[in-house]
């Protein structure tokens, strides 16, 4: 059946020369769906399911897709990734009822009185906060809840807002890198290369931590000036004492059962793999622990989910199915290996900085999906699995960090900074920031996996 | 998970900005001293009057005439004299009277406008559809919180001993209507913050809330806060503020049609409604507020 046949097609590529009319069309289709989404001329969701439509009509018009039902194979693509599917909405459930008990937003103001206002600890701990919250809420909802409280914060102790919108801008990108579940190309490139949740502790949330260390010096420096305290010492810490963490906690009970879901979905999380279940099962089961004793009108929570983002996916999917159909990705494969030959360190030398390129470009969602079969053919071609897929998840997470529009912290952390205080950071500025951060992360990541690989620190796939 | 919304940011924003500022800054006090009573001649002047005195009895009173008034200046100087109440005179009957009004506001700047509208039930003629077209102008144009009569036997000293504030309708001026809500309170009085709910959303966490407080008034505060997110903050300042001053504090819950709802609540006993006018820019605001004019018996301060 076709199943069967598209599943071994996948991983091992196509034997036999493929028709190079299929490849183009719908290269050139993928290429157009990138640009639409790079360039924003369409909505992301509308230009992948456009993209897609385009795809599914070139590869049956070709007779690309196999077997005796050809269209079954656009369900295949869509069953291959349905655990992602499922771990964004279970999450995103979980996310949404936690975030309206109050408790992300308890923990924030909290952080923010330990630090007495001061901004020599205030700015490490936003920091360190952004990368938290971004772990275990995911990247949108994680820098939606730190660019509020730093607007507000910096307004009420009258600091300069925009080192710290770009510690949590940049800083995201490196939370995003820390756990399975923390970003969503990182969700996809492990669900693919089926890496467990416990081998992202032992090497992906070092070097996220090593990456945020660069990234945090670097802004520092950059703005050392408006990072020292001014005014009284006193005025300001009674201010932030003033500051009443439970004001947005509607209900105390809600709370703390929302703190205990949240926790143990995120054991569950690591744990999954031993329960021998996927974490999309843990995210559903967290989500309906969260419907079934927050009080939130499930309705509602149901409602939150980002539909656009599950469309998208879908139709990246079907997209990208196609082109690896195509036989396609497997001829850029099949180059970046033979370029490489046998060298490792060759492959991720070309690998890391074409990726984190793109993904400054072009969202890092469809980059992370283009290349996952890319990876697929090359570790087919006797390549090490484990430093290309590493440099994979890190390369998409962290590319987002050179250009304004690399990343959807960015993208956020901008956008709130001029809606609320009217502060536009123009590509100038942001490029000497982040651009110098991916400038020293690009070698760094290179540096990382060189050592992991040469010291088979990597856990084996 | 990877989308936002402006709508997203602006919760979490509000919410930060309710802990930031709601619990921590005291609620500013107003102090009224000098109150504009605009008289008509009609059967509310006494009503008026009687208001602007419980409301100011140690210090000063401006009334500005409007109108063909009758009975009302007389009446309301002795009344005034009575109650140890400064009174000046400022008739007017040269051109709207919303006009005179504003333009003695403008000679002599007093912290409260006081106006009578008739109620429908008073002025069958008028219908309910108006609480004319003075009051309407004013509403807009106030310089300074207006306070409107509507019932002319209404009772000053019972109202101001109960005041409902509907959160919902409550955009920038939360903090104002708070201030000017303990402005006018008696002492020992009762502050009551109505929050208007969806149905669905209400009879869900009706059936949750006992088991989550086993408190009444809690479980109604729980409930308010689901009304909106920044709702949370005011009541939070609320409670804070109406314990320092000893008054009572109490939240209660509805559902249904925003102005049918507020109106049959606040119209079951003496009250003073307490609202502000959101969005005054746009219609809908103060469409909104004018519709619950109308439907008041009891007087309505806009701040």
């Amino acid at each position: 059946m076709n199943a069967g046949l598209l599943i071994a097609l996948a991983p091992a590529g196509v034997a036999g020369p493929q028709p190079v009319l299929p490849m183009v069309v719908v290269g050139v289709i993928l290429l157009a769906t990138f640009a639409a989404i790079a360039f924003e001329w369409l909505h992301k969701s509308v230009a992948a399911l456009g993209g897609a439509i385009l795809a599914v009509i070139a590869c049956l018009s070709l007779n690309v897709f196999p077997g005796e039902i050809p269209y079954a194979a656009v369900h295949e693509f869509i069953a291959h990734d349905l655990g992602v599917l499922g771990v964004i909405v279970g999450t995103s459930i979980l996310v949404e009822i936690a975030a309206a008990s109050g408790l992300f937003h308890f923990l924030g103001i909290r952080l923010v009185k330990l630090t007495g206002g001061d901004p020599r600890k205030l700015f490490p701990a936003v920091m360190g906060a952004t990368i938290g919250f971004v772990t275990f809420l995911t990247i949108a909802p994680g820098v939606l809840i730190m660019i509020s409280l730093v607007l507000v914060i910096t307004r009420s102790l009258e600091l300069p807002p925009v080192p710290y919108v770009l510690i949590v801008a940049i800083g995201a990108n490196s939370g995003a890198l820390m756990t399975f579940a923390s970003g969503i190309p990182t969700l996809m490139i492990g669900t693919s290369a089926g890496i467990p949740y416990v081998h992202f502790l032992q090497v992906s949330l070092p070097l996220a931590l090593l990456s945020a260390v660069v990234a945090y010096f670097w802004i520092r420096f950059s703005y050392r000036s408006a990072l020292v305290p001014t005014g009284n010492a006193e005025e300001r810490r009674a201010r932030v004492n003033s500051f009443d963490e439970w004001a947005m906690v509607k209900d105390r009970r809600i709370f703390y059962r929302c703190a205990g879901i949240t926790a143990l979905t995120i054991l569950g999380f690591a744990f999954a793999q031993q329960l021998g279940v996927g974490i999309d099962f843990i995210a559903f089961c967290g989500a309906a622990a969260a419907l079934l004793f927050s009080g939130f009108s499930p309705d509602d929570a149901i409602r939150k989910v980002k539909w656009p983002v599950i469309i998208f996916f879908i139709a990246l999917f079907v997209l990208i199915g196609s082109v690896r159909q195509t036989g396609l990705l497997e001829v850029l494969a099949n180059q970046i290996a033979r370029v490489s030959g046998d060298n490792v360190s060759l492959a991720l030398l070309i690998l890391v900085p074409f990726v984190f390129v793109t993904a400054g470009i072009v969202d890092n969602i469809p980059v992370a999906a283009t290349m996952i079969p890319v990876i697929k053919t090359m570790v087919a071609t006797g390549l090490p699995a484990e430093p290309l897929w590493w440099g994979l998840i890190a390369a998409c997470n962290l590319g987002g960090n050179p250009t304004p529009v690399g990343s959807i912290a960015a993208v956020i952390a901008l956008h709130a900074l001029e809606k609320e205080r009217g502060i536009r950071i123009g590509w100038g500025e942001y490029l000497k920031i982040g651009g110098m951060v991916t400038l020293l992360q690009i070698p760094l990541v290179l540096l990382y996996l060189e050592v992991f690989r040469r010291a088979s620190l990597f856990p084996a796939l | 998970m990877d989308q936002y919304s402006d709508t997203d940011l602006n919760e979490n924003v509000e919410t930060f900005r309710a802990a930031t500022e709601s619990a921590s800054q005291p609620v500013p006090t107003v102090d009224l001293h000098k109150v504009l009573v605009a008289l008509d001649g009609s059967n509310q002047d006494a009503a008026v009057l009687n208001m602007a005195a419980v409301l100011i009895s140690p210090d000063h009173a401006h009334s500005v005439q409007t109108g063909e008034g009758k009975a009302g200046l007389p009446v309301g100087k002795d009344f005034l004299d009575h109650a140890n109440v400064h009174f000046k005179n400022r008739s007017s009957r040269k051109g709207p009277a919303f006009q005179s009004i504003l333009d003695a506001w403008e000679a002599d700047a007093a912290d409260m406008i006081l106006v009578a509208a008739p109620h429908g039930e008073d002025y069958r003629e008028l219908g309910d559809a108006s609480v004319g077209t003075n009051v309407d102008i004013l509403m807009r144009r106030r310089p300074v919180p207006l306070l409107v009569l509507r019932a002319p036997e209404v009772k000053p000293a019972a109202c101001l001993q109960r005041l409902i504030i509907p959160v919902n309708l409550l955009e920038d001026q939360q903090r104002q209507a708070l201030s000017w809500s303990f402005a006018i309170l008696r002492e020992k009085g009762t502050l009551e913050l109505l929050a208007v709910i969806d149905e669905e959303i209400l009879r869900e966490a009706r059936r949750l809330a006992p088991d989550q407080t086993g408190i009444e008034d809690a479980g109604e505060m729980v409930l308010a806060g689901l009304a909106k997110p920044e709702a949370a903050g005011l009541i939070a300042t609320a409670q804070k503020a109406c314990v320092e001053r000893g008054v009572n504090c109490r939240v209660v819950v509805r559902s249904g049609a925003m102005v049918e709802v507020v109106s049959h609540y606040a119209n079951d006993g003496d009250a003073v409604l307490v609202t502000g006018c959101p969005s005054c820019g746009t219609e809908t605001g103060c469409q909104r507020v004018v519709a619950l004019l109308r439907a008041s018996r009891n007087p309505v301060l806009v701040v």
